[in-house]
């Protein structure tokens, strides 16, 4: 019998994925809000029955839309989500949903010290605004507090702009900085679930790696090979 | 206080690869070493830095190095910590040689007590160094770290010697004890029973015949309870037992 069983966690190390999803009224056109809702879902399913994992895939999503952001998913194991739809409203606030993740990754209650890199995932199909529609900077300075902080900083980031009219500047400052470095994943609203297809991809290889912190995420290109869900 | 004689000190500590490591055919990453002798008696425990191809050596000739390092260092008196701290570089990047010191980066922890009964507890690197007082209390070197796992400086990283965490103590105190652990089982501690558990490893596990404490530590250390557990384990302890005649 084990005389030190009572003196470790029993809960294995977690891996968080936060994606912030863009919910404003322009994602109800051309069924992209219903895309990306069944793209999170699959993914949260495919999370859910990862065995060889060597971490424990938590998925939390921020929503911005209408007067501000939300956690619509709080952080859970994936195998404990009940997923349910996003809905539409209002404009892009993004700003807010930079500094909900930014409260959300340095809070060490909700991430405890011993998890891995948190995976950050930005979807976002038009220009940031201020609460009231008008476009605005106000997610500059929230995303340089990010991008500065102690932990949110170390995250890995990702990126997709939905359609013609997502603002690719916003998109790339949210990726500035990694290396290797990351590009804004571009489609319509057809692509949205090989972009989570790819994010999937890339975090089950960082869950079974031998040093889950430093695998770079699987090229767009050689995506094709993998996707066998 | 009386400074505890060198023979009342005790030592031991384990190590065992981590599962990945197992799975992968790979060696054990991390080292420990325990020592007396003229310079005092000591223990030092190192994780060799798993992306690194020299990181299993890096762990061996940190420990080592500790030892090279106390020995010099000891005989002078009133010497300053970081004096030891500076050798402690000095004969690590020696040992390592022909590789390069960013090869076979490693942490580095140790607690020694010197000749005066003084006693010193050294830190670089992410791992827990702990001393549990004689009245139960607990000190803990460093906080919780402010990143994630895995994310560390050590020896080859390090620039300089304010990058350690060191306390001095006047001496070990009667049943007090220092726990030294890697981050491979430092991260799946439970915070409020660190003393506990140390408590646990000297009395369960400091009274048994060495031969056969070194299969149950490592058998309790393969058998890790938190699930999914990857990273090599080390441990080592140094206390101040009772002297014999003290139980009569």
């Amino acid at each position: 019998m084990s005389k030190l069983k009572d003196f470790s966690i029993a809960t294995a190390r977690m891996m968080p994925v936060i994606i912030l999803a863009d919910i404003s009224g322009s994602m109800t056109t051309y069924g992209k809000l219903a895309a990306l809702n069944r793209a999170i879902a699959e993914m949260i399913t495919i999370f859910a029955d990862e065995q060889d994992a060597q971490a424990d895939i938590h998925v939390a999503v921020v929503t911005f839309g209408g007067d501000g952001a939300n956690l619509h998913q709080s952080l859970q194991p994936a195998s404990q989500i009940q997923w349910t739809d996003m809905e539409a409203k209002g404009p892009t606030p993004m700003g807010a949903a930079f500094e909900l993740v930014t409260q959300l990754v340095e809070d060490k209650t909700i991430i405890p010290s011993r998890s891995y890199y948190p995976n950050l995932v930005l979807i976002s199909d038009g220009q940031p605004t201020d609460e009231r529609g008008r476009i605005s900077d106000n997610w500059q300075e929230p995303l340089q507090q990010l991008l500065n902080s102690e932990r949110a900083s170390k995250a890995l980031r990702f990126a997709m702009g939905i359609g013609p009219d997502a603002d690719e500047a916003t998109l790339k400052a949210f990726l500035v900085g990694q290396h290797p470095e990351i590009s804004v994943f571009r489609a319509d609203e057809t692509g949205i679930q090989k972009f989570f297809r790819w994010v999937t991809v890339t975090v089950t290889s960082r869950s079974r790696s031998v040093n889950p912190n430093s695998i770079p995420p699987i090229d767009f290109d050689n995506l094709d090979d993998l996707l066998e869900f | 206080m009386l400074s505890p004689s060198q023979s009342r000190l005790a030592w031991f500590g384990a190590s065992v690869r981590g599962r990945l490591h197992v799975q992968q055919s790979r060696p054990n990453e991390d080292a420990w070493l325990g020592m007396s002798g003229a310079f005092g008696t000591a223990i030092v425990i190192s994780d060799g830095m798993g992306s690194k191809p020299n990181a299993r050596i890096g762990a061996q000739m940190a420990c080592r190095a500790v030892r090279d390092a106390l020995k010099p260092w000891a005989k002078s008196e009133n010497a300053p910590s970081a004096t030891l701290l500076r050798l402690v570089h000095l004969f690590w990047e020696l040992r390592i040689l022909p590789h390069k010191e960013e090869d076979s980066a490693a942490t580095c922890l140790f607690a020694a007590v010197v000749p005066s009964g003084e006693l010193m507890i050294a830190q670089l690197g992410d791992g827990i160094a702990a001393i549990r007082h004689t009245d139960g209390s607990l000190e803990i070197l460093q906080g919780e770290r402010q990143g994630f796992t895995n994310q560390t400086t050590g020896l080859g990283i390090a620039k300089t010697t304010k990058n350690w965490t060191v306390i001095t103590k006047p001496a070990l105190s009667l049943n007090a004890a220092v726990l030294l652990a890697t981050d491979g089982i430092a991260d799946d501690l439970v915070d409020d029973r660190v003393g506990d558990f140390i408590h646990t490893l000297v009395t369960e596990f400091g009274s048994m015949p060495p031969s056969d404490r070194r299969y149950a530590l490592h058998r309790e250390l393969r058998n890790w309870a938190t699930p999914k557990h990857l990273d090599d384990k080390t441990l080592a302890v140094l206390w101040h037992k009772q002297a014999e005649n003290e139980y009569k």
